[in-house]
């Protein structure tokens, strides 16, 4: 039985409650054969990157969490030197044999994740076991655990698929084509948002048709939320576009050449008038 | 150095033990473990689990080989009852375990952290008597003594000072920045078991804490709706439930909820915040900095400058006076005085119509936005989420708290969707059977002690003005009030140092979490130890945190792991009688998991000892050991209608089954159906306060009787602002609790910037002023205010207004030379920058959250 793992970022509110979690669960405990006490400090088998975008007041936080993405075509296995040394186990678990690793870092170059740490104390590299200590007694891993908030879907890899369909989840860093088990939802990519608002009451407008088109002429859809904000992400930067925002009873309106010059973009207020 | 060392070194045995099965034999490691391994071994390497209850939150303690490896959340039964909550077409419940933050996971590395005082320890050059040496506090050296020597030299100390000078001049200092969670010992201690110590040998000089996180709750709104005993936060029970269900908007104003309501109970209501959004409830933040709330929780961020947002609701309301967009019906039958108020808004007093406008050149928000949000506001039900911390610690923060009152006043405080609360901590949230009583810390041993003792001397000082007591006597200062203020009395009362006929504090006892980075001004505070007036002082310590340099005695205390204990889940006792504040009512045995570390001891062991040692053990006592008092607390709780004592200890813990039957009595619900009866002079909301009106005239600068914005003494418009003319704010910390965990270094890696050997606190400040100062993100910038200067790194950051710097409080203060007050502190400890100027001539409270800064980029000039 293989697992997987959804983390949906847009739930995140940067407790770092998985990230000490992870701490408290492996620093100083060992668990054969799986690992080896993770140090006290400098070994963060997931971490939280607090990826900032915008500009002030219209700013976006995406904190995502990283920890070892145990990916299928692992890049650390293949730059390995020592026959078996890292290995898969049958829940899907890329795991660092301690007692066969001698500490070369190959692994740690070889990662694009940045989640593998040299232990120079005991020669060894070390990294997140996706905690198969756990899963053996039935139990999801730590950080998963630890979670207030529903970052973490956990389960059965086949379990998961649709729900990765569903959200569009990609792995992080996709280019780096090393097939991940684990899947992000709400990943920064380019974005453009605004908040649609009466002209007149200055109140929200929800419901609004947003339609932005590029200069290729193929265009996204979107419909303004409760509060009347919309994003429209998975864009391309330096693209210029047109937005244009709809809503019954009210004259459409037309912003041209919206240039996408920074990854996450917002108009501000748009006020729409009614049609009388 | 019992840390990680010793843990890896255990740890190492077990892995090589269980590798040695695995993999066949190791050399050398299999040998050494065949023998040892007795019988003794097999029996400690069995992982036990003990219940705990920490300040974040419940967790079980797995122990093996007698040490806690980890901290795990407590679970609830699938066969146990919990609420549901269903509103607009959804059901929501908790999740069916208790939510553990990071204070809580990164608690074991504290617990056994290099720091911890594990031996009774005397400063080198202090002798008793009054002769020693007191030119070296602050950096002195200590030696180990032991504990007879110690409680020899304390009990000695205070029958000399006693019998010398009287009991007016020993001070007992304690700090409302809490030590380990309990009942009978850590907090419980603090509030009861030293002032009984104390009280029955002839009483103490007490010192008030002040309230510091409500400061401007029981300051302001109390005057206007009562809730005394909560500190003026108002009822938080069934709140969430009655939003989810009513509420149109959530509007979460001055605070981070998600950072700040874990204190007491880790992330309980973070699923809460969460459920607003899934019930398609749109959310605003009003607050200087795009905090963690913010971040997931936040359809919209209104961004004002720290101090300025009474600006912004009255603007609210003027939108809404003028356009009649409140309830003027309720305002008619449920409040007083607002024609006065109206007044006010429309300008009528000073010519001033509070506009949009007039309040965009104070709180820097657009008149678009605030008309906007009065309207989205007054279009329907509104949940106003304002109480703890933050802008009620500030200038003139009774100011705010009062506007916030009026805000909900306006639009029908107490009917459905319309109240306000911090979910979370102490003010609650979520529904609670009140027929539930378990004591807390705030009234610790006393309901389980035949004989109560009261403090038969008069004489007390301030937190603010403590240091001036000691060192330039005599002080006066009206108001004042202690931990939670019961009436309203209390901020009129006029107080004098020294007492006619009382001695001045010749000696200090201090216990409780470290003070010095938690309160405003820390080298002033810091100046007092040094003073020779000052013969004794005697600390109880759990570690060597900086203000245990200017000890004389330190007594080495445990922590909660060390030690039993009873106690509920989130709940304070009598401080908020019904709080809700958690998703599951759990009473906790709070199980000694682990042996004292060092020669450690309880709290309240400390104080049987020197009882004995002065010779009142008995009246004490009443001849009670640590599992009587537990005992007794039990039996005088609902607890102990559904377990009995003995099982309660074995399982540790007992889950209240959430009542089948369930009658939700949102917050004001009553007084919105019944139009009175609420502890004010009227039974209503008092927009106009007659209490205040005749206590200090119609018109008086600093509390006029309808709330009103002022313009803060020493903010942006004050001559200071010339050389400090960024405004920082120093909010409750993300990464500790006031100072506790400071020391862990699991937490400390998180945030603080490390270079050149050093870890630097970080401060956030916006890329617009740091490129004016030409500093980069992660360089180390000096801060400075009129009170001492620091070292911070930059966090360079779009998430904080322009004008304005962050720092959380609370970093250990380390100052370059502790004997020179105002030494540049590398300690990055926001309160040396913080003054301890009272909050307003009203409120002897503090305003620490407020203060005018400047900042340069460090280049190694003081």
């Amino acid at each position: 039985m293989k697992y997987s793992m959804i983390v949906d970022i847009n739930r995140c509110s940067v407790c770092y409650a998985c990230v000490v979690a992870c701490k408290n669960e492996h620093v100083g405990n060992p668990y054969p054969p799986y690992s080896y006490p993770q140090p006290d400090r400098d070994q963060e088998w997931i971490r939280l990157m607090e990826e900032e975008k915008g500009k002030y007041p219209y700013v976006k936080l995406y904190p995502i969490p990283v920890l070892c993405m145990h990916c299928n075509e692992a890049p650390c296995m293949e730059a390995c030197p020592i026959p078996d040394c890292i290995y898969r186990t049958k829940e899907g678990a890329v795991i660092i044999d301690s007692t066969k690793c001698d500490g070369c870092k190959s692994c740690i170059s070889a990662c694009p994740y940045g989640v593998i740490f040299p232990n120079e104390d005991r020669n060894i590299c070390q990294k997140c076991t996706l905690c198969m200590h756990r899963l053996e007694q039935g139990k999801e891993p730590a950080c998963v655990e630890a979670c207030p908030s529903g970052v973490f879907l956990w389960g059965e890899e086949s379990g998961l698929e649709k729900e990765m369909k569903k959200r569009e989840a990609m792995p992080l860093y996709r280019e780096k084509g090393t097939k991940p088990r684990v899947y992000y939802v709400g990943l920064p990519t380019p974005t453009l948002a605004g908040h649609v608002i009466d002209g007149k009451s200055l109140m929200d407008m929800p419901g609004a048709d947003v339609i932005i088109t590029d200069t290729r002429g193929s265009s996204m859809r979107r419909k303004s939320n409760v509060a009347g904000n919309f994003s429209l992400d998975n864009l391309k930067m330096d693209t210029a576009y047109t937005v244009k925002i709809e809503h019954t009873g009210y004259l459409s309106k037309t912003i041209e050449n919206v240039l996408l010059d920074i990854e996450y973009k917002h108009l501000g207020d748009i006020k729409l008038f009614k049609a009388s | 150095m019992e840390n990680q060392q010793g843990n890896a070194s255990q740890s190492d045995r077990v892995l090589i033990n269980a590798m040695s099965s695995a993999f066949g034999s190791l050399a050398g490691g299999d040998n050494l473990l065949r023998a040892i391994k007795t019988e003794e071994m097999k029996e400690r390497e069995k992982e036990r689990v003990y219940s705990e209850c920490t300040f974040g939150g419940a967790v079980l303690a797995h122990v093996k080989y007698d040490r806690v490896v980890k901290t795990a959340p407590l679970t609830i039964p699938e066969n146990i009852n919990q609420y549901k909550i269903e509103a607009k077409g959804k059901v929501f419940e908790p999740p069916r375990r208790c939510l553990m933050d990071m204070w809580a996971q990164a608690y074991r590395r504290w617990v056994y952290d290099t720091s911890r005082v594990r031996y009774p320890l005397k400063r080198v050059g202090w002798e008793p008597g009054g002769k020693g040496k007191y030119d070296n506090r602050g950096i002195a050296e200590f030696v180990r003594i032991s504990w007879d020597e110690a409680l020899e030299l304390v009990a000695g100390e205070i029958k000399r000072i006693k019998e010398g000078y009287g009991n007016s001049a020993i001070a007992y200092l304690t700090h409302t920045t809490h030590t380990t969670w309990g009942t009978i010992h850590g907090m419980g201690t603090e509030y009861t078991v030293v002032p009984r110590f104390l009280n029955i040998l002839g009483g103490y000089t007490e010192y008030v804490p002040g309230t510091s996180s409500w400061a401007g709750w029981v300051s302001g709104a109390a005057f206007m709706y009562g809730y005394w005993w909560a500190n003026g936060t108002s009822e938080g029970v069934d709140s969430f439930a009655d939003s989810l269900q009513n509420s149109r908007m959530v509007v979460y104003w001055g605070l981070d909820a998600t950072k700040s309501t874990r204190m007491y109970l880790g992330h309980e209501s973070e699923v809460w915040r969460h459920w607003v959004r899934e019930a398609g409830i749109k959310t605003v933040m009003v607050s200087p900095e795009f905090n963690d709330t913010a971040v997931v929780h936040a359809d919209r961020w209104v961004p004002v400058y720290p101090g300025s947002d009474a600006a912004l609701a009255a603007a609210i309301m003027y939108v809404w006076v003028t356009e009649g967009t409140y309830d003027k019906n309720y305002v008619e039958t449920h409040a007083v005085g607002f024609e006065k108020f109206r007044d006010y808004l429309l300008g009528k007093d000073d010519g001033v119509p509070k506009t949009p406008q007039w309040a965009e050149k104070i709180c820097g928000v657009n008149p678009e936005t605030t008309i906007s949000l009065a309207r989205e506001w007054a279009a329907g039900p509104t949940t106003l989420n304002c109480q703890l911390g933050g802008a009620c610690r500030g200038w003139n923060g009774h100011e705010w708290t009062r506007m916030m009152v009026t805000l909900q006043t306006l639009q029908g405080l107490g009917k459905p969707g319309v109240n306000m609360v911090t979910w979370g901590t102490i003010s609650g949230g979520a529904p609670f059977d009140k027929s539930v009583h378990v004591p807390g810390y705030s009234t610790g041993i006393n309901p389980a002690a035949n004989k109560l003792y009261s403090n038969p001397i008069p004489q007390r000082v301030h937190t603010l003005n403590i240091s001036d007591c000691i060192l330039k006597p005599p002080v006066k200062w009206k108001g004042g009030t202690t931990g939670a203020a019961y009436w309203w009395e209390e901020f009129f009362r006029e107080y004098s140092y020294p007492v006619p006929g009382y001695s001045e504090i010749k000696m200090i006892l201090r216990m409780g979490g470290g003070h010095f980075a938690s309160y405003a001004n820390v080298n002033w505070r810091a100046e007092a130890y040094l003073s020779p007036k000052v013969e004794t002082t005697v600390m109880t310590a759990l570690f060597m945190e900086p203000v245990m340099r200017y000890a004389d005695i330190i007594l080495p205390a445990c922590t909660d792991f060390e030690r039993n204990d009873y106690s509920m889940l989130g709940c304070g006792g009598l401080y908020i009688p019904y709080s809700g504040s958690a998703n599951h009512q759990i009473a906790i045995y709070q199980q000694k998991c682990i042996e004292p570390l060092g020669q450690s001891m309880s709290d309240m062991d400390i104080f049987y000892h020197l009882a004995r040692k002065m010779g009142i053990e008995d009246e004490f006592s009443e001849g009670n050991t640590e599992d009587d008092w537990i005992r007794k607390l039990f039996e005088k709780s609902t607890t102990a209608k559904f377990i009995s004592y003995e099982d309660f200890k074995k399982k540790g813990h007992y889950i209240f089954p959430f009542p089948e039957k369930y009658e939700p009595t949102p917050p004001l619900r009553w007084f919105y159906e019944k139009g009175g009866g609420l502890a004010t002079p009227s039974g209503k909301i008092e927009i106009y306060s007659r209490t205040i009106a005749d206590f200090y005239g119609e018109n008086h600068p600093e509390i006029p009787p309808v709330p009103k914005y002022l313009e803060p003494k020493d903010g942006p418009k004050s001559p200071q602002a010339k050389q400090y003319p960024l405004i920082g704010f120093f909010p409750h910390p993300k990464f500790r609790l006031h100072t506790m965990m400071e020391n862990v270094s699991w937490l400390r890696e998180l945030h603080k910037k490390r270079t050149d050997g050093r870890e630097y606190e970080p401060f956030w400040i916006n890329p617009v002023d740091a490129a004016a100062r030409d500093i980069k993100h992660g360089d180390i910038a000096i801060v400075s205010s009129t009170k001492g200067k620091l070292l911070a790194s930059a966090f360079v950051t779009e998430r904080i207004i322009p004008g304005s710097i962050r720092i959380f409080y609370g970093a250990f203060w380390e100052p370059e030379d502790p004997r020179t007050p105002g030494s540049l502190d590398r300690g990055g400890s926001a309160n040396v920058l913080a003054s301890n100027e009272p909050m307003s001539y009203h409120a002897y409270l503090h305003r620490v959250e407020h203060m005018m800064v400047q900042v340069r980029k460090w280049e190694g000039q003081r």
